[in-house]
């Protein structure tokens, strides 16, 4: 017998009325996999996860938690632990009274609770604020209550929903980390929900990408980095420079016809992938700059000016005019606008998929 | 041009304070004076001799008090059960006619209330409430259901909604969601409208002048009573007694209402 995974979603529909905003999503997450639902807002992540929490009716489709069939089930059935995004802590309640109610309400003695609290609030860097009202916490600390007070129930299933968007910028990354390490020591599974691409890849062992109610992709972080399944994902993990170009099939590759502003150029091949017009994505850093003139048997050369150069730190950042389209391009050597220069990328940087409509 | 605008905003100033203090002057004035007639422009004689009159326990001043109070206590029980379920409902639930609900807690108040209340009289006769504490009450509580109802929705939906879903998520029931959460949150407002109700209560003359006379007689009543029979120092004496708690629960009223809740009145 194949043992169930922790969560099961099948087939999930959602719809406010008569908008259809989920459609016939599926999803399985083994126990002790933390996955982060990454979209732009809108996409139906936040949907999801509102309707594995229960707080969203299913139109159709089953969602299993251990196992066990939560579709019709009420939020406080399923067995869930979810931290707002809010974190919706209780004003008028004390970080112990927060963090213990869930086992208050599991009729859990008084020495229970204490002794529980007390272990959280230890493992979360909270110890001595037991008594603190809520409301005067920090946004770092109350993030933490918000968790421990879901830890605190040993819930089968954690749900994050975009649980660091209220944090300063410089205590983000700390808490990331501080998160994804509770979550694996603990052995959680757990959902999250975020629209940083940087934020999934760091916390979650596999990533969905969600667009327009439906999963474009599900993968390590490193497939839909360096695999994008569509144009989609390719530009929302980063690649956003497009370049439009003729290819076809031949001598092994695929051969690339002189465009306006490329020469021509062998690449090896990508099965399936139809030929005749194609678009092209890569990111900024996978590019290079290099001087006119220069030849390669690797990927494509552009010819082009540089417009304008700024130094985000490590590298500089060109955007590089190219008939008329303009790139950015990350690269360490100096260079002036109105220089005169070919942006070279790599066979391994260009995503090729067929053309989109509004691409 | 300076002085000139300090002088107007003096002007407006004066008028205001003679409108609003000037009433009351002439009340504190009549509470202590023994006597006082055309044409003088002040008593001619104070002092305390009608407040033993008023407190006397012959006296139905007290009576009368304790009455009043009475009722107002009722009015709030009877008022409170329910508008803490239509506040609660009106806030969270998307009800069909919300609006019209919303106006419905009005109506009382849109009609001349003598009409209202001669008609409510005559229905109460039939049914034996008449001259009863609890048709006083009754009549009470119509008339103050509005603030109730109008004040316990906004403070019910100046809850955050996060805050019910996460207890419901740990995995409290919707009443126990409710006992813990959502109303704990909305006491302030529901105290406030409690403390208003009360107050509309201890105030209200009509209702309770064709319904509870001549067996309930409350405050505002035996001020009344006194007004007509030209005993101004037992009606103004009346009327400071009735200033008190307007007064003290006003203070009371304004440390618990909160903006956030004010803002969403009648929303």
């Amino acid at each position: 017998m194949v043992l169930p995974e922790m969560l099961d979603v099948e087939a999930l529909s959602v719809a406010y009325g008569a908008n259809r905003v989920l459609h016939g999503v599926s999803l399985s997450v083994p126990k002790g996999e933390m996955i982060a639902l990454l979209g732009s807002s809108g996409c139906g992540k936040t949907t999801l996860l509102r309707a594995i929490s229960g707080f969203t009716a299913v139109e159709s489709g089953i969602i299993r938690l251990a196992g066990r069939d939560v579709t019709k089930l009420p939020p406080e059935k399923r067995d869930t632990g979810m931290v707002f995004q809010s974190y919706a802590l209780w004003p008028h309640m004390t970080v112990a009274q927060n963090i213990g109610y869930g086992l208050k309400l599991r009729g859990k003695s008084k020495s229970d609770i204490a002794a529980a609290v007390t272990r959280l609030t230890g493992m979360l860097g909270l110890a001595g604020l037991e008594q603190r009202p809520v409301t005067q916490l920090s946004g770092g600390q109350r993030q933490r209550v918000a968790l421990g007070r879901v830890l605190a129930i040993n819930p089968s299933l954690l749900l994050l929903d975009e649980p660091l968007s209220n944090l300063d910028a410089r205590i983000r990354l700390k808490v990331r980390h501080e998160i994804k390490a509770i979550q694996r020591e603990l052995g959680l599974t757990a959902v999250m929900v975020t629209h940083d691409r940087e934020e999934a890849m760091v916390m979650a062992d596999r990533i969905v990408v969600m667009a327009d109610g439906r999963i474009s992709q599900i993968g390590t972080p490193e497939d839909v980095y360096l695999r994008p399944a569509s144009a989609f994902v390719a530009r929302f993990m980063g690649a956003e420079n497009h370049l439009r170009m003729t290819a076809r099939r031949g001598d092994g590759g695929i051969a690339v016809a002189a465009g306006p502003a490329n020469g021509p150029a062998m690449l090896a091949d990508r099965p399936g992938l139809a030929m005749g017009v194609v678009d092209a994505f890569f990111r900024a850093e996978a590019a290079t700059l290099v001087d006119l003139g220069h030849e390669t048997r690797n990927g494509i050369l552009l010819a082009g000016r540089i417009v304008q150069s700024s130094y985000p730190g490590g590298t500089y950042r060109y955007a590089v005019a190219v008939g008329d389209d303009q790139y950015l391009i990350d690269d360490i050597v100096r260079r002036s606008p109105g220089d005169a220069v070919a942006v070279h990328l790599p066979d391994d940087a260009l995503y090729l998929f067929p053309p989109q409509a509004e691409a | 041009m300076k002085p000139l605008r300090l002088g107007l905003q003096g002007l407006i100033l004066g008028i205001a304070a003679f409108f609003i203090l000037g009433p009351v002057v002439n009340l504190a004035l009549w509470a202590v004076a023994e006597q006082w007639f055309f044409p003088h422009k002040l008593p001619l004689v104070y002092g305390f001799k009608y407040w033993e009159t008023v407190f006397r326990p012959t006296g139905n001043a007290v009576g009368s008090l304790v009455t009043s109070i009475l009722i107002a206590l009722w009015t709030v029980v009877a008022c409170l059960a329910v508008s803490i379920p239509a506040g609660y409902a009106l806030a969270r639930r998307s009800l069909p006619f919300r609006a019209l609900l919303m106006l419905a807690f009005l109506l009382p108040q849109a009609f001349p209330s003598v009409a209202v209340y001669i008609n409510v009289a005559r229905i109460f006769y039939s049914l034996g409430l008449n001259g009863t504490i609890a048709g006083v009450v009754l009549v009470h509580t119509v008339h103050a259901l509005v603030y109730s109802v109008w004040i316990t929705t906004a403070a019910f939906a100046a809850v955050d909604r996060d805050l019910e879903s996460a207890a419901r998520d740990l995995g409290a029931a919707p009443l126990r969601v409710f006992m813990t959460v959502t109303l704990p949150l909305a006491a302030p407002g529901v105290i406030a409208s409690a403390i208003f109700v009360f107050l509309e209560s201890l105030d209200e003359f009509t209702g309770t002048y064709f319904v509870g006379v001549p067996d309930v007689t409350t405050l505002p009543l035996l001020m009344f009573n006194a007004s007509m029979q030209g005993n101004y120092q037992i009606a103004s004496i009346t009327a400071l007694i009735l200033l008190v708690p307007s007064i003290a629960f006003m203070l009371v009223v304004e440390r618990f209402l909160k903006a956030d809740v004010l803002a969403k009145v009648g929303a």
